[in-house]
């Protein structure tokens, strides 16, 4: 067994990381505060690939697999959450759906532009009545000629606002429903019928805008229809089972960034005449921190790894999802215990890593689905079916 | 226009700390970075579009770990001087092998150097180099230039915020201050394309170069380290009788 990354990936991270130090960490109060990224720094990030991480250098991507992807979101869920969401809706399932099951025409006509941030992706799944029960879908393509025609809506869509181009699921086939009748197109958001909501104001991911999706019967070539007609269902939640590899990575990142400050502020505060480093009600939290980022850490990297390896992966994603979660939001948790009255100024880190990481438990599946995957992959191995 | 950046490997600041009470400096974590001022140096190189930059390191896996780096950031050519990590070479060897490298790819322009080095004073090497081969040597150089018709340009300080750009008419040696720019970010693909080319670095043994080693022993020998005593905070004195405390604690003192 071998757990050191490549050279190579020794030297993306020291990049990665550097980059975000640098120029994502200083400002992410004001990202937070204002609700919106600077389209300089995006762009900045899209000149050095971190538009298209994962993806094979003949789409123009950086070609770092999923391991280096993991990577690329840790280290940005430590500096600003909120980019982080911006580029994990954008690589991870938005230009992901393409990547996996696109034609190789529409993968050459598409990924070279969001590899290098010129076009931001979403992808559309959730609507006003499908939440959990994605199959649930209600917005409607029918075939006109060489087109089809989409209509209905879109809700809590990651990167809506800003996306020039949305990976969509819609109805092909009523009669089939979701499992053999939902087909996944490419839209290119100034066509014609197509608008986006106002920002949804949220709890936290100020910088990430989330908005509502409108289709009034915009035409869509049929070229632009991912995978075959019918089997759209099948593309989004191959999407969605590889996108929690990277969610759980970016929660690496929140856990690990509560970690290092705790570890700074301990050093630093004094109570009783010592640092609060010398007290064991503290170093009990940073020890337990420690040990739960690291589990996560290994578990996060394994299926990185199993993804690109061709392994199967789909139950320990969920995992990445689900333990990933529900670690950031505890060692921060700690965190802010450790730093008092501090962790709950508005000017200090905390505030907002704490109202960030809320999310991970819900969007992209939520943590109850991520059980019931992790369960029905367990239970298959017995021969039970869980049923839907 | 040929430009030679000469990189040195040292301990990232970041990975020891320093105690004074016990005279000893702790090893925390084994890592290695660019000398920052040689990054710089580097910059100042990769910001000639119309130049061609080589980087060379001297030393053992460090050095040629951070000729990788200086590839993905953009230089067209790197030369790893291979040389067992326990062989650290006195500036004066650097000088030797340097001069050689110099030999060996034939037409170099300028050659660029950090001009202060974080982990020993071999701040000697570009002036050395520089008499060595009978070229100029150029201080507290800021950018460099490529001027129409006059080759490459050196943008020097002259005075406290006075700066000159000036032209060596011919090769010479420059020593590029710290932070004087921004080194550039390694974009994501270069990195994972010229790390997983095993030949992004060219190698050189010092028989290729027509060295040995007992040539290039260090002409002096460490016998052993100590530090400066740690400087103490001085004392704000405010008020009408500052003069006066202050001749009373000189007095005292």
């Amino acid at each position: 067994m071998d757990f050191t990354l490549s050279p190579e990936h020794v030297a993306l991270r020291q990049m990665i990381r550097e980059f975000c130090e640098q120029e994502l960490a200083p400002r992410a109060k004001e990202v937070d505060r204002t609700g919106q990224q600077d389209p300089a720094i995006l762009r900045w990030m899209g000149e050095l690939g971190m538009f298209g991480i994962p993806f094979a250098q003949e789409y123009g991507g950086a070609g770092a697999g999923e391991i280096g992807y993991c990577i690329l979101m840790e280290e940005l869920d430590k500096a600003c959450p909120s980019t982080s969401t911006i580029i994990g809706a954008h690589i991870g399932i938005a230009a992901m759906s393409l990547y996996l099951d696109g034609s190789e025409e529409l993968k050459h006509r598409y990924l070279p532009d969001l590899c290098a941030g010129r076009k931001i992706g979403a992808f559309g799944l959730t609507e006003p009545g499908a939440g959990s029960d994605a199959a649930g879908i209600q917005l409607r393509a029918t075939l006109e000629g060489d087109s089809y025609f989409l209509d209905g809506q879109k809700m809590w869509i990651t990167n809506g606002p800003i996306a020039d181009l949305v990976m969509v699921l819609a109805v092909t086939d009523p009669a089939l429903g979701a499992r053999g009748g939902a087909t996944c197109f490419v839209v290119e958001t100034d066509w014609p019928g197509f608008s986006a909501g106002k920002p949804e104001k949220k709890m936290g991911l100020h910088g990430s805008p989330t908005s509502l999706l409108n289709f009034d019967e915009v035409r869509v070539p049929k070229e632009n229809v991912i995978g075959q007609v019918g089997l759209g269902f099948v593309t989004f939640m191959k999407t969605l089972d590889i996108g929690r590899v990277s969610l759980g990575a970016a929660t690496l990142g929140g856990a690990s960034a509560a970690l290092d400050t705790s570890l700074r502020w301990v050093k630093a505060r004094s109570q009783f005449g010592r640092p609060i480093a010398q007290m064991q009600s503290i170093q009990f939290k940073l020890a337990d921190m420690a040990a739960e980022i690291e589990a996560l850490r290994s578990l996060v990297y394994r299926t990185a790894w199993l993804v690109d390896t061709g392994r199967p992966f789909v139950r320990e994603a969920g995992m990445c999802k689900l333990l990933g979660s529900e670690t950031a939001s505890r060692c921060i948790d700690r965190a802010l215990q450790i730093h008092g009255a501090l962790g709950l100024s508005r000017d200090f880190t905390l505030e907002h890593g704490w109202r960030d990481a809320r999310i991970a438990e819900i969007f992209e599946g939520t943590n109850e689905i991520q059980r019931i995957v992790i369960a029905s992959e367990l239970l298959q191995e017995i021969g039970v079916r869980i049923r839907p | 226009m040929n430009i030679l950046v000469v990189l040195r490997a040292v301990r990232d600041p970041a990975g020891f700390t320093v105690n004074r009470k016990a005279q000893k400096v702790f090893i925390n974590r084994e890592r290695f970075i660019i000398n920052p001022a040689d990054r710089n140096a580097l910059e100042a190189g990769l910001q000639v579009t119309a130049g061609s930059v080589t980087a060379v390191a001297l030393g053992g896996e460090t050095a040629g770990e951070v000729l990788r780096q200086a590839r993905a950031a953009g230089a067209a050519r790197a030369i790893w001087v291979r040389l067992p990590d326990a062989a650290p070479l006195d500036a004066g060897g650097a000088t030797a092998v340097l001069q050689r490298v110099i030999g060996h790819i034939g037409s170099v322009d300028l050659v660029l150097l950090g001009a202060e080095v974080l982990d020993a004073d071999l701040a000697q090497v570009g002036p050395r180099l520089a008499a060595a081969l009978d070229w100029p040597f150029m201080e507290e150089v800021y950018q460099t230039r490529a001027l129409p018709e006059a080759g490459l340009g050196l943008v020097v300080r002259a005075a406290a915020g006075e700066y000159r750009l000036a032209s060596a008419g011919g090769p010479a040696v420059a020593g590029v201050v710290r932070d004087c720019n921004k080194p550039r970010f390694a974009p994501a693909a270069r990195i994972i394309t010229l790390y997983q080319d095993p030949r992004a670095v060219e190698q050189l043994s010092l028989a290729e170069l027509g060295l040995d080693e007992p040539q290039l022993s260090p002409a002096t020998t460490i016998r052993g380290e100590s530090f400066p005593p740690e400087r103490t905070l001085g004392q704000m004195l405010a008020g009408d009788d500052a003069p006066h405390e202050l001749a009373r604690a000189l007095k005292e003192s």
